[in-house]
């Protein structure tokens, strides 16, 4: 049942993502700096502060493959490896703190820049992106990290409290390590 | 470190990172069809968010318009200024129109440019947020006869080209993402003559196509149109790509480079155009030109 409720918000911010969000940007912003919405990852990130790291790798595992394939265009995985990779990691460096706010939004902003570092990095590689890293940094990491971080404050509270505080309550025997 | 880890971990760790790349490799470039699974998942998925984007567009796009008042107001002056034009033009082009005709009747010329171009309109489904990955998704699919690698474009210009079709709607990658497998074969139109060119890039910093291998003697200037040549496989010929904005010698002095900047609205899309494209020529036509091209090629036009 809980994890049919986690999997009900993934899909929903999912769904969001690539179509709500992607009209939330104003249009003479996109045109300076390009910020790219991570409502996903923020979720993943929420869940490997709270609940538990295998759970933030299965669920960032399984909706990265599904924005790898819905938005097919140059290549699969790459999604699906940088959002379990953040998740889990995030998971393994929080699992010895006490989950908060201040956490939680923290890891959002440090989640957020790996995540779009692996992702272009990854582009980089496979040779389907030609930008420099300096320029990527000030107009895409950099705007994009403080946009997330503010978009984490404002999905925190519901979440924190319909979702995340229920589930924590009921987890704790088996999140401590 | 290992310790830290465990071995068993970095055993999983070793394992899932080569068939992260070995997936990667495997799909990278186009493939001509995608398996059922993605196809079901890609059609059930974007079935659910065309419900979302349409709302989502007209609540945006309301705020958004209360914005752009001032720009709108600019829009509505150029608009009416091009359409005073279009009227001139329109009046034109059936001048040409008929002479063209009359000058082909006159050689027996029995090829045609593809000039019969086939549009279907199509919705925007969802936009790819990420920037590195330009795609969006529209309501077509192979049940309407989408197949890979149509020509895609709004009434401002070339969009992109249709990258994967599953049953009921197919990915489509911006003209933004061109890479060494999707370029265009291009040509500048001037006024004296037109250049061809290839474009094979697109530079983000400034938003600009880069346009290569343009013979060095032929005259390129600021401000001209580009349109796609029609003699790659891909997109037919003669749709509106964008104006260009710098001219530059090449790497080695050889050829020119055009900076191009793209005539159509890449950022905000929500109606689109796939062009049919027909290659050989339909007999009805052929048969036409050979008889009364004049007559019957007005006929066509209206």
């Amino acid at each position: 049942m809980k994890n049919v409720i986690l999997a009900l918000v993934f899909l929903l911010l999912f769904l969001l993502e690539g179509t709500v969000f992607a009209w939330l940007i104003p249009y003479q912003v996109d045109r300076l700096i390009t910020v790219v919405p991570h409502p996903v990852l923020i979720f993943t990130i929420f869940i490997a502060v709270y609940l538990h790291r295998y759970k933030a790798l299965l669920y960032g595992f399984s909706f990265g493959l599904l924005k790898d394939v819905v938005f097919y265009g140059h290549v699969i995985g790459i999604y699906t490896f940088s959002t379990a990779f953040i998740g889990y990691v995030i998971g393994l460096i929080c699992r010895h703190f006490h989950p908060g706010f201040v956490l939680a939004i923290s890891m959002v902003a440090i989640g957020n820049f790996f995540y779009e570092l692996i992702v272009y990095g990854l582009y980089r590689l496979l040779n389907l992106v030609h930008v420099e890293l300096e320029w990527a940094l000030f107009h895409q990491f950099l705007p994009t990290m403080l946009f997330n971080t503010v978009l984490a404050v404002l999905l925190f509270a519901p979440i924190h409290r319909w979702v995340l505080q229920p589930f924590h309550d009921a987890d704790e025997k088996i999140n401590t390590p | 470190m290992i310790k830290f880890l465990g071995n068993k971990r970095l055993f999983v760790l070793l394992l899932s990172l080569i068939l992260f790349t070995l997936v990667m490799g495997l799909t990278k470039g186009g493939r001509e069809r995608l398996t059922w699974p993605e196809m079901f998942l890609k059609d059930t998925v974007s079935w659910v968010q065309s419900l979302f984007y349409e709302p989502a567009r007209h609540v945006t796009g309301f705020f958004g318009d209360l914005n752009r008042l001032d720009v709108l107001y600019e829009e509505n002056k150029a608009l009416k200024r091009s359409l005073s034009r279009y009227a001139t033009d329109s009046a034109k082009l059936s001048g040409l129109e008929s002479e063209n005709a009359r000058l082909r009747t006159i050689l027996e010329y029995q090829g045609s440019k593809a000039t019969d171009i086939d549009f279907k309109v199509a919705e925007v489904v969802s936009r790819s947020p990420d920037r590195w990955n330009n795609v969006i998704t529209i309501d077509l699919g192979s049940k309407h006869g989408i197949k890979k690698d149509m020509a895609v474009i709004t009434p401002g210009g070339l969009v992109g080209r249709v990258q994967t079709v599953s049953h009921l709607f197919s990915n489509v990658q911006l003209v933004t993402d061109i890479e060494q497998g999707s370029r265009v074969s291009a040509l500048i139109q001037n006024k004296q003559q037109s250049a061809f060119g290839i474009i094979e890039g697109y530079d983000a910093k400034t938003d600009q196509l880069i346009m290569k291998r343009i013979k060095l003697d032929d005259p390129v200037s600021k401000g001209d149109y580009v349109i796609t040549s029609g003699w790659g496989e891909v997109f037919p010929y003669g749709l509106m790509i964008g104006q260009v904005e710098e001219v530059m010698i090449g790497q080695y002095g050889l050829t020119k480079i055009a900076r191009i900047k793209p005539s159509a609205d890449l950022y905000h899309l929500y109606e689109v155009l796939v062009v049919e494209r027909s290659m050989q020529v339909p007999p009805r036509l052929m048969n036409d030109s050979s008889t009364d091209g004049e007559s019957a090629n007005g006929g066509d036009g209206s």
